[in-house]
Order: structure tokens, then sequence, then C-alpha cells
């Protein structure tokens, strides 16, 4: 007799972590352990939806991005809270950074928006490459793949005409793929799509960054994101991290097969890991737009 | 099950005191055959293959050379399996006598120094279990970081180390109290941890920040991350040689066992070895390292005198820990 382990387990999860006495760290950090890390979703009817997440796989995403930072937060102290925010309500929400999707003028307003605010604004969805380059802002954090590195992807793999290049996809299995499409399953009962991905990873990069920075202040984030070294693990297998040119986060694409007699599968992904003397950003570079290339002049 | 149990306490009571002739032997879990495989040092072949009834990860030999824990669950991870257990596998007679349930998916976990207690990491609930090794009576869960897996204990029992791979956190467990005291934020992707045999260090390995990190067990503070293959690495296994001079580390997708010096934290060798390797383990006298290569179905040995491998030993299929008797 098989039964799926998730609510129950995640409400037993839940309730040792409310039950959890703060551990006595030795390391904890110090004067943190009140800050919180407010993470904003712009919300035009001013209401509690998170509507400009795009998708409910997006929404899902990012809760369960929220529901590990709360754990973490249990280890070594401070919280999170998704705030609802309005686009004029930026500068006053205090927030640690703005998360959001849309078409291509909306990422644009929200990019702007944030780069007026001075907070981070972190694209989970858009892959316009006009962001990535000229319109391209000091504030703006491009979590989603470009056009660029989906292209690059599907040329790389040979890809037949019809197959698409995703961010992330349910049936992967290596790296630790397996356990987050299994934790993300059992906790909403669908698969883990490349939206919800892009949300649960948009939020753990944030409260892993607020761990390690010491802070939830936007700009000692940003900081810490563009800082020289510093990586990120999405469950990819390869360290992810941001391009210093257009901070667009460098990542491994997937190639689907086209959905035809066969249901669509992996069949690729792009790049090709690092050869001997090459380091894992190195090769990562070759999906999306060079340095070289790139029209991206970062003025906030 | 209780019988298995009774009987296996019984084999082991009538055993002599005498420490059981396991000094010489390797154990091997196979993920895919559901089996262990014993491996004679001195032959370097195969001399039994004992079936646990399930996928078999985690690989413990207990602190008198008795028995051999083997972490065993089904083929389908996340989800609570009637085979999901502690497998103890008596030596002498090379059968499983008893189980112990510790929650669903157990992979990695640890054997106190006085063989009393296991301490196991519990993937998808955030937790680590302690278990009365004699009895299987969960004593305590504790809540570690997200999605826990390399467990290890410390010489003296004191500590107990969890990493978290998703959390990049190891949280240590204070074994006379069963409590979390501290939680240490490491490199990307946390797989395993070893001690030193004097119990002074323990070094972490993480797998896609490609390091291993070296904490001091006395203060709990990270004293150094060492690259390995330029931060390139994919370390897994870890262990620590007996006299503490070496830490060799299996790189799964690189195929090589990197040999680092305790001292100078630096990286003296970089020896190719079968596809994949997890597991690692080394032989009581220190002489000869062996990794668990998953993707080739073998077991290769290193001589630690000369940094060579000198056999490749066929194994079950998919062996992913390795530990020495």
């Amino acid at each position: 007799m098989r039964h799926p382990i998730s609510r129950r387990t995640f409400l037993r999860r839940a309730a040792l972590i409310a039950a959890a006495v703060p551990p006595a760290h030795l390391h904890a950090l110090s004067g943190h352990a009140a800050a919180e890390l407010r993470i904003g979703v712009l919300s035009p009817s001013g209401a509690s939806d998170t509507g400009t997440l795009g998708t409910l796989d997006a929404r899902l995403g990012v809760r369960l991005g929220v529901d590990e930072a709360t754990h973490a937060a249990a280890l070594f102290g401070g919280s999170i809270e998704v705030v609802p925010v309005t686009l004029t309500s930026l500068r006053a929400s205090r927030l640690s950074a703005l998360l959001g999707a849309g078409d291509r003028d909306g990422c644009r307003s929200l990019s702007d928006a944030a780069a007026a605010a001075g907070i981070a604004f972190l694209n989970v969805r858009c892959a316009d490459d006009g962001l990535r380059g000229s319109e391209c802002r000091a504030t703006t954090f491009h979590v989603a793949p470009s056009d660029a590195m989906y292209r690059d992807a599907l040329a790389q793999a040979g890809a037949q005409a019809g197959a698409r290049a995703t961010a992330w996809d349910a049936s992967l299995t290596r790296f630790g793929a397996d356990t987050l499409n299994a934790r993300f399953r059992a906790r909403f009962n669908r698969a883990m799509t490349a939206d919800a991905w892009l949300g649960w990873v948009a939020v753990k990069i944030l409260w892993e960054s607020s761990l390690r920075a010491k802070s939830t202040d936007s700009r000692m984030l940003m900081q810490y994101m563009t800082r020289p070294g510093t990586q990120f693990d999405g469950h990819k297998g390869r360290a992810l991290s941001f391009r210093p040119w257009d901070q667009q986060l460098r990542q491994p694409v997937y190639v689907v097969s086209a959905a035809g007699s066969a249901p669509p599968r992996v069949i690729a992904e792009a790049p090709v890991p690092a050869s001997a003397g090459e380091t894992t950003s190195e090769s990562l570079d070759r999906l999306g737009t060079p340095a070289a290339r790139s029209a991206c002049r970062m003025s906030p | 099950m209780n019988a298995l149990r009774w009987i296996g306490l019984a084999v082991i009571a009538l055993a002599p005191s005498d420490r059981v002739q396991s000094s010489a032997l390797v154990f091997v879990s196979n993920e895919l055959s559901h089996d262990v495989s014993v491996v004679s040092v001195a032959r370097n072949a195969v001399i039994a293959t004992i079936p646990v009834g399930g996928r078999a990860r985690g690989i413990h030999v207990s602190p008198d050379g008795r028995r051999v824990y083997v972490a065993v669950s089904d083929d389908k991870p996340q989800l609570a399996g009637s085979a999901d257990a502690i497998a103890v596998v008596d030596v002498a007679s090379r059968k499983v006598v008893a189980t112990y349930r510790i929650g669903s998916d157990p992979e990695q976990f640890g054997v106190t120094p006085d063989g009393k207690r296991l301490y196991a990491s519990n993937e998808d609930g955030g937790t680590a279990t302690a278990v009365d090794a004699r009895t299987g009576k969960r004593l305590a869960t504790l809540v570690v970081g997200i999605e826990p897996e390399g467990v290890a204990v410390s010489p003296d029992g004191r500590w107990v180390y969890v990493t978290s791979e998703t959390s990049n956190s190891v949280s240590i467990i204070d074994a006379r109290a069963n409590k979390v005291v501290a939680n240490l934020l490491v490199d990307l992707r946390p797989r395993a941890v070893a001690f030193s045999p004097n119990g002074a260090r323990a070094f972490v390995t993480a797998e896609v920040g490609g390091t291993v990190t070296a904490i001091d067990t006395r203060t709990h503070a990270i004293l150094m991350t060492i690259p390995i293959d330029r931060g390139e690495g994919k370390p897994v296994g870890v262990v620590v040689s007996p006299n503490g001079k070496r830490v060799y580390v299996a790189s799964g997708r690189t195929s090589t066992l990197s040999v680092v010096a305790a001292a100078s934290n630096q990286v003296l060798a970089t020896v190719p070895v079968g596809k994949r390797p997890w597991g690692v383990a080394i032989t009581r006298d220190g002489r000869y390292v062996y990794t668990a290569n998953g993707l080739s179905n073998d077991l290769s040995v290193l001589d630690t005198s000369t940094n060579r491998v000198v056999a490749t030993i066929r194994v079950g299929q998919r062996p992913w820990g390795v530990a020495a008797g």
C-alpha cells in the first residue's frame, strides 16, 4: 500500500518548525533575527492575489519558495513575507525585492518602476532580448532565460522544427530535479512547470542572498547577487550566476520534443557541460548574448 | 519482523566475543540489483551477495564489525513505500536479521561509536531521526535544513552533522541532548560529511559548489573551503584516512577520486576511477580506498601509498555506497 506523503508530511514539518525552539546558534546571523525579507508582487487591484506573476504555476512556485524560506528562517532567523504592491507604492513598501512577470511591456514597466524606486526587480517570465539589451536596468535581474538563450539551445541541440526550449520540465530527474519535482507535486498535486520553477528559484535566490549577505536591504542583496563568485543552485546540476553585463541568470536550458504521436519529452540539455579547462560560467555563456554583443549599458 | 529481529539478536549473542572477521571485508550497496556485494580485501573479489529487498543506498558497518546497516527504499522516491527501512545484515550469517522503519525514502545515516543509535536524514521531511539501533525505536525527530542528505557521527559520539542540499546548510546535533545546536551555511548542494579520526575536523562536500568545506568541530566554525578541480569538480562521497592525513573525495560526474592533504588543504592528486563514483570508503589500516562506481557497476581499489587504482571489481547493478569493515 503506497500513499503520497504530501499533505501529512507538509503539516508535520510545519508543526515541527513551529515548535522548534530557535537553536542556540553559535553562528546565527546576529541582528538578522528580526529582519524580514519583503518580496513585492504587483497587484493592480490592491487585492492580495498575486496577479502579475502571470500564471497559477508561477504563484505556486513562489509559494513553495516562501515555504522553504520559512523553514530556513527557523534555522537561521529572520522571516519572509510576500507583499502585494502597486507600481506607485513600491518606494513606500520597504521591499527587499520585486518579483514579476507579464508581457514585454508589463515587464518593462515593472523594471522601470523598480529602477526608479531603487529596488531589485527579478524578472521570472519575460524572455525579451530588448529588456536585457538597450532597455536593461542595473536593478533588474533576469531569472527567466532570454529568447537568445532559447534560440541557442535549440540550435545547439540540433532540434527539429516544433521542438521547444524551456527553463524546466516536470520530467527532469538528475541533480536533485527529481526531489524538487516530487516536492512540488506532493505540495500542490500538479507538475512543476517552467513558470513554477522560475518563481521558486527567484525566491530561493533572494532568501539565500539575504542569509549570505546578512541583510534584507535591497541594495545589499543586489550587491551580493552581482558580486564576482556569487553562485546559486537551482537543482540543475550546474552553478547559476548573474552575468555582469546584463544581469541575466546563467543556466542550462532543456529542449523538449514537439507534441506528436509520442508525448513530449526532454531530448537535450544545452549547453553541453564545461570541457576541461573551462569554467561553468564560461560554458553557460555559450547560451545567449555575449558581453561583446550586448547592447546593455547599465544605467539605473 | 519482530521474530527475525530476535533471531538476529540470538545470532549475535551466540557469536564469539572477539571481533568477527569483517576487517578484511568491504560491503557495497547496489541500487538497482537491490543487494549488497561482500568483497574480500585480500582477494579483490566479490565473495557473497546479500539480497536486501529494495533499492540499497547508505551503508555502514557497526563499530564491532558484526552488523552492516543498509538504507533500503523502493524505486519511487518521495513516496512512503513498504520497502523503506534500514536493513540490518548479520555479517556472520550474511542475512538480513532486522529492519527498522525510519521514515520515507531513507538514503544516508550515521551510527554512533557505541553502536547504540542511528541518525538518519529524511529528505522529504526536512528532518533527521534518531533511532535505537537495537530496537529500531525512534528516539527523536529534529528539524534540520531543506532536503537533508549526508549524515556523520563524530568519533566521540558527541556530534551529528547533517547536510541539507536545498538550503546549502549543515545542521549540528548535540547527540547527548538530541538537539540542533547550530546551523552553518556551506557551499552549494552539500552531499556528504566525514569526520577526521580525532574528531577535530569535519569535511563537507558540495557537489554544485565544487568544493570541500573544512569545519572546526570544537567551535563549529568554517575553517576553509577547498576547491576540487579548481571548483569544477563534483564532489560527493568523502572519507578521511585513519591517520587523519588524507581526505579522499569522490567526484561523481567527473569520475575521479581527489586526494586532499588534510594539513594544507591542498589537492595532491586527482585519480580517474570508474564511472560516477558516489560512495567512498577506506580500510581500517588505511592501505586501500574504494569507490562505488554507479554507472560502470564496479568498485575501484586505490592503493593509498601510490595513489593508483590497483584493481577494479565488478559488483552489483548501480553501486551506490561502500563501507569497510
